[in-house]
């Protein structure tokens, strides 16, 4: 690593960074280290008397003078955590701290790990003999439809979301992440109905047909119970929590950086879940459509997925495996991510390869979105496509690979201790390994045909997601353990929990590869004898149990030490250099250091003793409020101010109630599921009046003599980022709709009407100018605002929302004027569900609306104080663009073909 | 500004995925079109080996202008902060190249519909 001096400041990226910080060896006395601020009330100052620090650069020592003096000012320190401190006792559940939250979430995500454990047990007992009659094959279908799906929805994704929830911040020098009460929502969503959809399983009602759920044998001829459609309904409060996670993780990595984390500074967990955020908005929405189509079918026989009607259940198989298959990667990034930061710590050495393995993360996160098709290698899809996506398959071996040797080069100079971590960290590249090899033979298609759903696949998957996610997330559990207790774990027991987990993992499944390729098939309860499967399958029973035992001393192990605090942690017993390892306490860190390189405690002498006595940025609460420093996205300058919400009922009661939504959806209780949503929406406007609170704060000081204002809006406020994420999860699931329009007038071109039979034209041309209007009335009211005038703003809006609403009535209308209904093909269950979508913006829109004219009449917007009607604007426009695109396609399409 | 810079940036370091992603479903579309449709538009059959290569030639031409001057920026950088995001540009769009071209082999190798 090189730092230039001052005066290296003429490359295009560096304007405006943090340039200057650094002096070199020869000219020990720094000018100005702190940037011009782009905002006009920002000043500078000299600061020459406060004190400095020593930065390692690797060839040479530098002096950087820090920010604060000393000593600070009596009751600053009690006044930060004052404001930081949760709730006690029961009212803790309120609290909406990342260290919390996370920490909820993670032992949330572990229970459902157990839980999911025992539903695998009983599988495996039930297949140790042949014909054993243990679990009867009703019972056994739901048995493993929720250990996929439990594995998958309730432990996997949220596990690394929560573990994201729990280290970014105090990893990227923050308080919290953005929107703490956002991240609360999300796990309580998922924790209320993650349970009452696993309690499911205790009435006889959890789904039965596999964990990726493929109509038709989930449509409603087959699955006419309403244990399916828990599942459907069931994982769209999942749908929710996970994008809510996405929409954190990324705002927070990329505006809540200390100064100077620029991005080849970053953590490279932090970049790992990054890309896992972004996969997260960009696959998820095909499963959230998916969902949808399959609910639709099964609730009022719109036949998406129904081939005597012009649907196809390969459409299903499409959608859910844009979203399966990323979804393995989107589980192992931030697992690699961990692993990644846990072998620099145990090799005392850098990791090998930084760059490469940002690389390797954003190409696999790419690379993985071409793969979907090889789960469907035996569809009967053309050779060539499915060659297109074999050959994929083996590209997203080399960034998977380039990760693996970077790993192995840096064991390979350091010195690796032999700690339970490192031990976790071992076990995954061997497991992973082998996991991949196998992986690199299904991707070879006359192969994946042959073991084509037998205990092949079943064995090569769980070596990919066990070992390459599970393995990593022990070595995690015991590596941060020291961050969030006042006790780390146990080596020795720790020691005998990854012995038992590695030698269980490989005698359960090591076996099911010989038993796949002796054909014995996935998904039967029972088998014959003298079919070759006896032995092996017993093998693989006792090593299910073996891992159990494995799991059980890791839980004696957690219950022994785990004693959760963040102020008196066991600290850096690790020795490592990312910035979550110094002191700590609610408030995230006393003081937001500077950082200068990638591992901050190894670069940069007395950081810990600085940062703790507040000599870096903002050692106290400049408002008296929560806040954290918001950062470019770059060059991590600071740039304001983020007033941070604190505990609070809305965003857990909002949760509740959300959850209780989908699930009495399920058990088609209607109006009681609508009563909890309409409290849903009302909690969720309760705790968003809050927001937005403008700029009633002067610009403070942070140190330095840096001054940041504590309000902005446009694109630099991180709302206007949220939003922005939003609108791509959005055009993500249009875009797979889209995809199935286009899809299904592929396979049943007939379904698609004659030109005579379509609407009349002045259907769509009427909705288009309507919508056109709508949009060009917020335009308006946004020069109003911009104005302060405040009744043409009101009136604007006001007069919008019915055109948006009107321009969605005259087009179903038309639709239903040729005659045409949604249970008639696939073709009008797609030209209806797109329909659909442009009424459900609508119906948001209204919302948004009229809460952003009812916080004008309130006197809660102004020119200045915007950020609600930005981002009503920025959705407003979006969803217009949306509907006119639909306009186009469906009425365009059919007079296109003629 | 901070965010043309960041908009600037970003779009830079993810024009190689991306044009991987545009040529990975521009080959995949049009060849399942091809073969579902063969029985109305058997033309399009034979017109997919030509249309793939165009395709691959197009991405590798936009690759390689996504690479040179991202390689240039990263020669004139003093430091690794201000040579990460030409490095990344240069890098994802190498990858992004190494995955057109290999993805584009099999059109040698396999029948198209078969």
């Amino acid at each position: 690593m090189m730092f230039r001096s001052a005066q290296s400041n003429d490359s295009p990226f560096e304007k405006g960074g943090l340039r200057g910080i650094y002096s070199g060896a020869e000219r020990d006395v720094v000018k100005s280290p702190y940037p011009p601020f782009p905002k006009g009330d920002a000043r500078l100052s000299s600061f020459g008397e406060n004190p400095r620090a020593k930065v390692n650069t690797g060839s040479h020592e530098v002096s950087m003078t820090l920010p604060n003096p000393l000593p600070r000012p009596p009751g600053e320190f009690e006044k930060l955590k004052e404001v930081w401190k949760p709730p006690s006792g029961w009212r803790i559940i309120t609290a909406v701290n990342n260290t919390y939250i996370g920490l909820f979430y993670v032992c949330t995500a572990f229970l459902f790990f157990l839980l999911a454990g025992v539903l695998a047990l009983l599988m495996r007992a039930q297949l140790a003999f042949p014909e054993n009659d243990l679990i009867g094959p009703d019972t056994y279908n739901q048995l493993f439809t929720m250990h996929g799906t439990v594995m998958m929805f309730l432990f996997a994704v949220p596990v690394v979301e929560a573990m994201g929830v729990l280290l970014l911040p105090n990893m990227l020098g923050a308080r919290d992440l953005p929107f703490p009460r956002l991240s609360a929502y999300a796990f309580w969503a998922y924790f209320v109905g993650g349970l009452v959809f696993f309690c499911s399983l205790f009435f006889g009602l959890a789904p039965q047909s596999g964990w990726f759920m493929y109509p038709p044998l989930s449509s409603y001829q087959y699955s006419s119970g309403i244990n399916d459609d828990f599942w459907l309904l069931g994982i769209g409060f999942i749908e929710i929590s996970a994008i809510a996670g996405a929409i954190e993780i990324i705002v927070g990595v990329m505006r809540t950086r200390a100064p100077g984390m620029t991005l080849d500074k970053l953590p490279i967990f932090a970049w790992a879940m990054l890309v896992f955020a972004g996969m997260i908005v960009f696959a998820f929405p095909a499963v959230i459509l998916a969902t949808t189509l399959l609910e639709l079918e099964r609730a009022f026989h719109w036949p998406f997925f129904i081939a005597e009607k012009g649907g196809d259940p390969l459409l299903w198989q499409h959608l859910f495996w844009f979203f399966g298959h990323p979804e393995v990667y989107i589980i192992f990034l931030p697992a690699a991510g961990m692993v990644s930061m846990i072998v620099p710590a145990m090799t005392g050495t850098r990791l090998v390869g930084y760059k490469f393995i940002v690389l390797a993360l954003v190409g696999v996160g790419f690379l993985s979105f071409g793969l979907w098709v090889h789960h469907m290698f035996a569809t009967g899809i053309p050779q060539l496509s499915l060659s297109f996506f074999s050959a994929a398959s083996m590209a997203v071996a080399i960034p998977s690979g380039i990760q693996v040797f970077a790993w192995i080069a840096t064991i390979a100079r350091g010195k690796l201790s032999l700690t339970v971590p490192s031990l976790f960290v071992l076990g995954f590249l061997f497991i992973f390994v082998l996991g991949g090899l196998t992986g690199v033979m299904v991707a070879v298609v006359p192969f994946d045909w042959q073991v084509h759903d037998t205990y092949f696949v079943v064995a090569h998957f769980h070596y990919v997601l066990f070992g390459g996610m599970v393995f990593p997330l022990f070595a995690a559990l015991y590596y941060w353990m020291p961050f969030v207790s006042r006790r780390q774990l146990s080596e020795r027991l720790g020691r005998w929990a990854f012995g038992l987990i590695f030698a269980g993992f490989n005698v359960a499944f090591f076996p099911m590869h010989a038993t796949g390729l002796l054909g014995m098939p996935r998904r039967v309860y029972t088998y014959p004898a003298g079919l070759g499967w006896d032995a092996l399958n017993m093998v693989s029973t006792i090593g299910a149990f073996t891992i159990a035992v494995g799991v059980i001393v890791f839980l004696i192990d957690f219950a022994r030490n785990f004693r959760p605090s963040s102020e008196h942690n066991a600290g850096n017993v690790w020795n490592a250099g990312s910035l979550e390892w110094l002191p700590n306490g609610d408030y995230s860190v006393r003081s937001i250091p500077i950082v200068t390189g990638r591992e901050p405690l190894w670069d940069q002498a007395n950081l810990a003793d600085d940062v703790e006595a507040g000599r870096y940025y903002l050692p106290g609460t400049a408002t008296g409020r929560r806040e954290t420093l918001i950062t470019s996205p770059i060059d991590a300058q600071p740039q304001h101010l983020l007033r941070l919400p604190g505990p609070g009922w809305p965003p857990l009661l909002s949760a509740v109630f959300t959850a209780a939504f989908f699930l009495l959806l399920t058990g088609k209780f209607v109006m009681p599921a609508m009563i909890c949503g309409v409290l849903a929406i009302a909690l969720m406007i309760k705790w968003l009046w809050a927001t937005d609170p403008g700029p009633d704060h002067a610009p403070v000081d942070i140190g330095g003599g840096v001054t940041v204002p504590v309000y902005d809006t446009g694109a630099s406020s991180t709302s206007w980022w949220a939003m922005v994420v939003l609108i791509l999860v959005a055009a993500a699931i249009f875009a797979s709709l889209i995809f199935s329009y286009l899809f299904l007038w592929t396979v049943a071109p007939a379904g698609w009407p004659a030109v005579e039979a379509l609407p009349a034209l002045r259907y769509p041309l009427i909705a288009t100018g309507l919508l056109a209007a709508s949009s060009a009335l917020i335009a308006c009211a946004s020069r109003a605002l911009r104005n302060s005038a405040v009744w043409r703003l009101r009136i604007s809006m006001l007069l919008a929302v019915p055109l948006i609403v009107a321009a969605f009535g005259f087009e179903w209308y038309g639709q239903l004027q040729p005659g045409l209904r949604p249970a008639d093909s696939g073709y009008a269950a797609v030209v209806y569900t797109m329909i659909a979508f442009q009424g459900f913006y609508a119906f948001v829109l209204t919302l948004m609306a009229l809460y952003t004219v009812a916080r004008s009449f309130r006197g809660l917007l102004d020119s200045k104080r915007r950020a609600t009607f930005d981002n009503t604007m920025l959705l407003w426009h979006y969803a217009v663009a949306q509907a006119l695109v639909t306009l186009a396609l469906v009425h365009g399409f059919p007079r296109l073909l003629g | 500004m901070a965010l043309s810079h960041f908009t600037r940036a970003g779009l830079g370091m993810l024009c190689g995925p991306v044009i991987w992603g545009v040529h990975f479903l521009a080959i995949y579309v049009f060849t399942a079109m091809a073969c579902a449709r063969r029985p109305f538009n058997p033309d399009w059959v034979a017109a997919v080996p030509g249309m793939v290569f165009a395709m691959t030639l197009l991405a590798t031409a936009a690759l390689l202008a996504t690479i040179v001057p991202a390689i240039r920026a990263n020669k004139r950088s003093r430091d690794d902060a201000s040579g990460f995001i030409p490095w990344a540009t240069a890098a994802f769009a190498a990858l992004a190249l190494v995955a057109v071209i290999w993805e584009t082999l099999p059109v040698l190798l396999v029948p198209i519909c078969e």
